[in-house]
């Protein structure tokens, strides 16, 4: 079983990593970068904590190999915001309370970033369709739509 | 879990791959249905051989002359946001529609969709009322099948060992049909069918209805459709019963088998009225969703 190297961008830096084929793009992220915004939540696609944008499309990082990555653009969480400024999204989270144990908040974040990169101004259905595959267990997601929607 | 893996940078490449005798190969697309398999050890291949490069050639939406051809690493968003889908085909974009999650959505492909042979596949659902064929290639050879014959069982197909599925064919009769697709889960997004109906009415309105999780695989409702588009019945209280030839409900975690049979039913009315099959009847509306039936 051979280790591969692969080069890819991530937020907005060339990356290179040594990997084996099965590392997925999550434990990747996590372990070998540490970006531990990223969260692994069920581990199946099916909460969406894990949430990355990959070429632009909001995934879900625990269904990528790492090796796929290879050549491609990965925006994580902490790509977010620049020269210690947040994202608008990060400050309207912030500012409506749409963060309670923060531990779907990345993976709500990037979702909510895909949609305004393809979608400056959503409407609420829009939004809550781009954050349908991310489960809150705490807020009850009144919060966090009006957090996208203020963002715009 | 720990394998080869093998990035074919062309679809020669892949092809000369998988003719390899390797029994214990698999196909990597989007990677939502195979890499939960992976992990939670229902599979143990030797080695995977990833499509991802080849977007290039598979991943396409082609109208020509009155055929429509998608790619088989195609997107169930990309299909879903095509134009060209939705006007052509709109019961298969409403199908990729609802299929998982936005993240889902953006990896899973349609050719994985139907190689995966679930009982609840969406768009393999809305292929089979589109009657689809599938082009299928190994090193120097191609086939073609359609759909409904490929699809044999929960997770099996006709696919031979050293064959990919390379483009979904839906035939011009099926283009500028009307479509619904209807799938019933208990909440609204990341919804694995209890039930799911596609319908296509075409240009001759000719009525063509496939059942999703309702059978171990997709299937068409034969007898519904031989009742509306040869007896030319209309009146639903006759039609009702000519669904439970086609279905073959199982109880599991989801829904029992009763609750299944009548959501076919109920799921199939719905679709027919919308689609102006069948007219709006207040009084035959509350009897199917208020007081239902016994399945029998």
């Amino acid at each position: 079983m051979s280790g591969l190297v692969i080069k890819f961008e991530l937020n907005g830096s060339s990356a290179k990593a040594d990997i084996a084929p099965e590392m997925l793009l999550l434990d990747m992220l996590r372990e070998r970068f540490a970006l531990t915004g990223a969260k692994k939540g069920c581990g199946q696609g099916e909460c969406g904590a894990c949430t990355v944008i990959l070429d632009g499309k909001a995934v879900n990082s625990c269904l990528v190999l790492a090796a796929q990555v290879d050549g491609c653009k990965v925006t994580t969480i902490e790509g977010l915001g620049k020269d210690g400024m947040l994202d608008p999204l990060q400050e309207a989270f912030l500012c409506e309370g749409a963060v309670q144990c923060g531990y779907c908040t990345p993976g709500m974040i990037m979702s909510a970033k895909a949609l305004l990169m393809q979608n400056p101004d959503p409407t609420p259905e829009e939004i809550k369709g781009a954050v349908s595959g991310n489960l809150c267990r705490c807020t009850g997601y009144k919060k966090i739509i009006r957090a996208v929607e203020a963002a715009t | 879990m720990s394998f080869n893996l093998e990035r074919p940078r062309d679809l020669e490449e892949a092809l000369s791959l998988m003719s390899c005798a390797d029994e214990r190969k698999r196909v990597l697309a989007g990677g939502t249905d195979l890499i939960p398999r992976l992990r939670n050890r229902s599979m143990h291949p030797q080695t995977i051989i990833d499509l991802s490069l080849l977007k290039r050639e598979l991943s396409f939406i082609s109208l020509d002359e009155g055929t429509l051809r998608i790619g088989a690493l195609t997107t169930h968003d990309d299909i879903s946001s095509s134009d060209v889908i939705k006007n052509s085909v709109p019961v298969l974009a409403q199908a990729c529609k609802v299929v998982g999650s936005p993240q889902i959505r953006n990896r899973g492909t349609v050719g994985g969709n139907i190689a995966n042979a679930s009982p609840v596949g969406d768009a393999a659902t809305a292929l089979l009322a589109l009657e689809a064929r599938l082009q299928l290639v190994s090193e120097g050879s191609a086939r073609d099948v359609k759909l409904e014959e490929f699809l044999v069982g929960p997770g099996k197909t006709t696919l031979a060992s050293n064959e990919i599925i390379s483009e979904i064919i839906i035939p011009s009769c099926l283009i500028s049909s009307k479509g619904s697709f209807k799938k019933l889960g208990n909440r609204n997004a990341l919804i694995i069918a209890i039930a799911s109906v596609a319908t296509t009415v075409d240009c001759r309105g000719k009525c063509r209805i496939a059942f999703g999780a309702l059978a171990p695989r997709p299937v068409r409702a034969s007898a519904l459709e031989k009742a509306l588009n040869e007896e030319r019945i209309r009146d639903w209280n006759r039609l009702r019963n000519s669904i439970w030839p086609s279905v073959k409900p199982i109880s599991d975690v989801r829904a029992s088998a009763e609750y299944r049979k009548q959501m076919a039913v109920n799921l199939a009315y719905m679709s027919l009225v919308e689609l102006g099959v069948l007219e709006y009847d207040k009084d035959m509306a509350r009897t199917v969703f208020f007081h239902g039936e016994n399945g029998k």
